[in-house]
C-alpha cells in the first residue's frame, strides 16, 4: 500500500478524535527545528470548519478491542493498515517544514497488547525528539492498560499526554466498551498526575530535569451514545478539573458509524447543539468561576437548547442583577450574559479611567443584546420597571431565534440540533 | 494654531511619521491628512512634503517614550504597519493626547481617538495571528519558499516567529501586495523590498507531498458536520490561493 492510501486511511480512522489543539506550553528555538506558542496556532480548517493544528493521524487502525461506538472495532469491515515509526517521523517532518502543523497529534488502535502499542508510538515519538532534533509539539494517546514505565517515557518526551475516558459513567462503558474499565483508564491518569507532581519536584532539584507533558493532561468523551444526562457529564468534567488537574476535557457528539442495537439508530443526526452547550459549560467551569451545580442541578439535568448555559443561570439568579458596571468586582462581571473574558478585563482597565455609559460599554465588546437585561451605567438601566427572570426569557429566546437566517419555530429549534454550528474554536 | 487645512505627505516610514508629528507642533500646521507618498492623490488641500529628518525623528520618538512609555511607542509602530485608510491621523490624534495624558492613555478605551486607533490595531493583530498559520512552503532545491497575500504589512510582526522556529532552515516569505521579502539563511534574516521576484519552481517531488497534505486534509473533515460557513469565517476566501489544501476540495465538490 503506498503511503497516499496509508495517510488516507488512519486520518480517516483518527477523525472523530477532537482535541487538536497546540497550546499551553511555550518554546522557544532548541537545537533542532520548531518552537511551540503558549497560544497555539490553527493552520488550516477543515470543511466541517474544525481548526486543523496537528498532524493527526492513528499509528495502525488494527485494534485487538470492540466498541460498540468505534469505527475501527474488531467486528468492522474496514481496510486495515500501519504506519512503521520511520514513515510517521518523516511524514511529520516534511509538513512540519512546510509550515502545514504544528506537530504531531498520534493515537492507536491496540495490536497484540497494551504495552506493544504503547512501544511503537514511542519509537516513533523519540525518533522525532532525539534523532531528527524535533522541538514543535506533540501530543500523544496513552493506551489505557499500558505500563507505568512506558507512560513515564511517553510523558517525558511529549508535550501532552491523554487519556480517553471515552464515556461518562461506568455503566455506559461497561454496556458498550465491555474490553475497558473505568478503573483500566482511571489508573494511567492517576499514574500521569503522579508523575507530573514527581516532575515538578524534581525541576526545583535538577534544572535540566526533564518535564513530564509541560502543556499538560486532556481527556474527551462521547456524547450522545449513551444515555447519560448533560449534568452527569458536567460533574464528572469538574471532578477530572479538580481531582486530576487536567488541562482540558474535550467532547465529542456521537456520530452513527456502527449498526449496533445498543447504540442509538443510524439515521440519528449528531447532537451538535448538546456538544456546544457543553463547550460552553466547560468554559464557564474552567474560566468564569462556575460550579457544575450552579450550571445544572440533579433534577433540571439537560441543557436548554433555546438559550445558552450562562443566560439561563442569570435568568434562574435574577436577584443578584442589576450589575452596576462601573463598580461591580470582576468575578461579578464575568457572570454576566454578554460580557466574556476580554471584555470584563478592558472594563476593568477603561473605567479606572472614565466612568461608563452604554455605549462605551458596547465599544469595549460588550454584547448588548443580552447584556442590557442584567447591567445598569451609571445606575441607569435601559428599561423601565424591574426586569424578571420571565420576561428576560422571552426577551433572550425571542433574540435567539430571530437570529438564524430564517424565522425558525420553537420546535425546530429544539428538535433540528443539525442546523447548529458548533463553533470551530471549541476544539482549540 | 493656523486653521489653513494642508495635507502632510511623507515617506512611509516610521522615521517619517514621526517627523510629521514634529511639524505639527514646532509649524503648528494642523493637517487634515497624513498620507505616504504612494497613495498620494492631487486634491484641493495645501500639500506639505514632511522630509524625514532623524534628528527631528529621535526628538519626538524620544519624547513619546518618555511621556507614554515604551509600549505606547511600540504601539504606535505596529499601527504604521496597517492598511487602513486614515491610520496615521488616529495616530496622530493619539500621541497628541498621549502627551496630555502620559502612559495610562491606553487605558482610556472608551475615548474615540484612541478606540479608533485600538480597532486599528486589532485588525493588524488578528490578520498577523492567521498568517502564523497559513503561510505554506514549497521545496525549491535547498530553500524553501512562500508567497503571500496580507492585507496589513505583517511580515515584520510574523518574522521573529519564523525565524525562531526554522532558524536553520533557508527560506523566503514574500509578500506580493507590499513587494517585501523576508529571507533567512545560514542564521541571519533580513527583510528586504522587492517590487517584482521571479520566485524559483518547486521540485518535482514536491507535488507529491503536497497531494499527501491534500489527502490528509480531506479526510480529516467529519461529512456529517459539513458546515463550510464556519470555515470561511476563519479562513477567508482570499487566502485561499496560497494553500495547496484548498486546491480542489472533494466536499465542496460533492456539496
Amino acid at each position: 500500500m503506498d503511503m497516499y492510501e496509508k495517510l488516507k486511511i488512519l486520518t480517516d480512522a483518527a477523525k472523530y478524535d477532537v482535541a487538536c489543539t497546540s497550546s499551553g506550553v511555550s518554546r522557544g528555538k532548541g537545537a533542532g527545528i520548531g518552537s511551540t506558542n503558549i497560544a497555539g496556532i490553527c493552520h488550516s480548517w477543515s470543511a466541517d470548519g474544525r481548526c486543523i493544528s496537528l498532524l493527526k493521524v492513528l499509528f495502525t487502525n488494527f485494534c485487538e478491542y470492540d466498541c460498540a461506538f468505534c469505527i475501527n472495532r474488531k467486528s468492522n469491515d474496514v481496510p486495515r493498515t500501519a504506519f512503521t515509526p520511520r514513515e510517521l517521523a518523516d511524514l511529520t517532518m516534511e509538513f512540519y517544514k512546510r509550515n502545514y502543523i504544528e506537530g504531531l497529534f498520534v493515537s492507536s488502535g491496540v495490536v497484540k497488547d497494551p504495552d506493544y502499542t504503547m512501544e511503537l508510538i514511542i519509537k516513533c515519538v523519540r525518533i522525532l525528539r532525539y534523532e531528527y532534533k524535533f522541538n514543535g509539539y506533540i501530543h500523544a494517546k496513552v493506551i489505557p492498560g499500558a505500563s507505568a514505565a512506558l507512560i513515564d517515557v511517553l510523558g517525558r518526551m511529549a508535550d501532552r499526554v491523554s487519556v480517553n475516558i471515552e464515556l461518562p459513567s461506568e455503566a455506559s462503558l461497561q454496556k458498550l466498551a465491555p474490553q475497558k474499565s473505568r478503573a483500566g483508564i482511571l489508573s494511567p491518569m492517576k499514574t500521569i498526575a503522579q508523575n507530573c507532581a514527581v516532575s515538578s519536584k524534581e525541576l526545583t532539584v535538577y534544572r535540566h530535569a526533564r518535564k513530564f507533558a509541560p502543556a499538560g493532561r486532556s481527556t474527551q468523551m462521547i456524547v450522545g451514545a449513551s444515555d447519560d444526562t448533560d449534568f452527569q457529564i458536567l460533574r464528572l468534567t469538574q471532578a477530572l478539573y479538580d481531582k486530576y488537574r487536567l488541562k482540558r476535557v474535550f467532547f465529542s457528539a456521537y456520530i452513527p458509524i456502527n449498526r449496533d442495537k445498543l447504540l442509538p439508530a443510524k439515521d440519528t443526526k449528531p447532537p451538535l447543539m448538546r456538544e456546544h452547550r457543553l463547550y460552553q459549560a466547560d468554559w464557564l467551569l474552567r474560566f468564569y468561576g462556575f460550579r457544575a451545580d450552579e450550571i445544572l442541578s440533579e433534577k433540571d439535568n439537560m441543557f436548554n437548547p433555546l438559550l445558552d448555559p450562562k443566560c439561563n443561570w442569570a435568568i434562574n439568579n435574577m436577584h443578584l442583577f442589576p450589575c452596576e458596571i462601573n463598580t461591580a468586582p470582576y468575578e461579578m462581571l464575568l457572570r454576566v450574559p454578554g460580557i466574556g473574558v476580554k471584555s470584563a478585563q478592558r472594563i476593568i482597565r477603561a473605567r479606572k479611567m472614565a466612568s461608563l455609559d452604554f455605549d462605551g460599554a458596547k465599544k469595549l465588546g460588550v454584547v448588548m443584546k443580552r447584556a442590557q437585561y442584567f447591567i445598569t451605567c451609571r445606575g441607569k438601566s435601559r428599561y423601565y420597571g424591574a426586569i424578571d427572570g420571565q420576561r428576560a426569557y422571552k426577551m433572550l429566546t425571542l433574540a435567539e431565534s430571530t437570529a438564524g437566517i430564517s424565522q425558525l419555530s420553537l420546535f425546530d429549534i429544539a428538535n433540528n440540533y443539525s442546523d447548529q454550528s458548533e463553533p470551530g474554536g471549541a476544539s482549540n | 494654531m493656523n486653521n489653513e487645512k494642508v495635507i502632510y505627505v511623507y515617506d512611509g516610514s516610521f522615521e517619517g511619521f514621526l517627523c510629521c508629528v514634529y511639524n505639527f507642533y514646532y509649524n503648528r500646521l494642523k493637517p487634515a491628512d497624513i498620507v505616504p507618498m504612494n497613495e498620494y492623490e492631487p486634491s484641493f488641500y495645501q500639500t506639505v512634503e514632511i522630509e524625514t529628518d532623524f534628528e527631528q525623528a529621535y526628538k519626538v520618538k524620544f519624547a513619546i517614550e518618555e511621556q507614554m512609555g515604551y509600549e505606547n511607542l511600540n504601539f504606535l509602530r505596529e499601527c504604521l504597519l496597517s492598511c487602513r485608510k486614515n491610520k496615521e491621523m488616529h495616530m496622530l490624534n493619539y500621541a497628541v493626547k498621549g502627551f496630555k495624558m502620559g502612559g495610562k492613555i491606553k487605558n482610556m478605551l472608551t475615548d474615540p481617538d484612541v478606540n479608533r486607533l485600538f480597532k486599528v490595531h486589532t485588525h493588524l493583530e488578528r490578520e498577523r495571528r492567521m498568517y502564523l498559520g497559513i503561510v505554506r512552503f514549497y521545496k525549491s532545491g535547498d530553500v524553501y519558499i512562500s508567497c503571500i497575500q496580507p492585507k496589513n504589512r505583517i511580515l515584520p510582526l510574523i518574522a521573529w516567529h519564523f525565524c525562531t522556529r526554522f532558524s536553520s532552515q533557508r527560506f523566503m516569505i514574500y509578500d506580493k501586495t507590499h513587494g517585501q521579502a523576508l529571507i533567512n539563511s545560514d542564521g541571519e534574516n533580513r527583510i528586504v523590498f522587492a517590487d517584482d521576484i521571479q520566485l524559483p519552481p518547486p521540485d518535482e517531488n514536491e507535488l507529491a507531498t503536497q497531494k499527501l497534505w491534500k489527502g490528509f486534509y480531506d479526510a480529516i473533515a467529519i461529512k456529517e458536520r459539513y458546515n463550510p460557513r464556519c470555515r470561511m469565517s476563519f479562513m477567508p476566501k482570499r487566502v485561499w490561493n496560497n494553500l495547496p489544501e484548498m486546491g480542489k476540495d472533494v466536499l465542496d465538490r460533492q456539496n
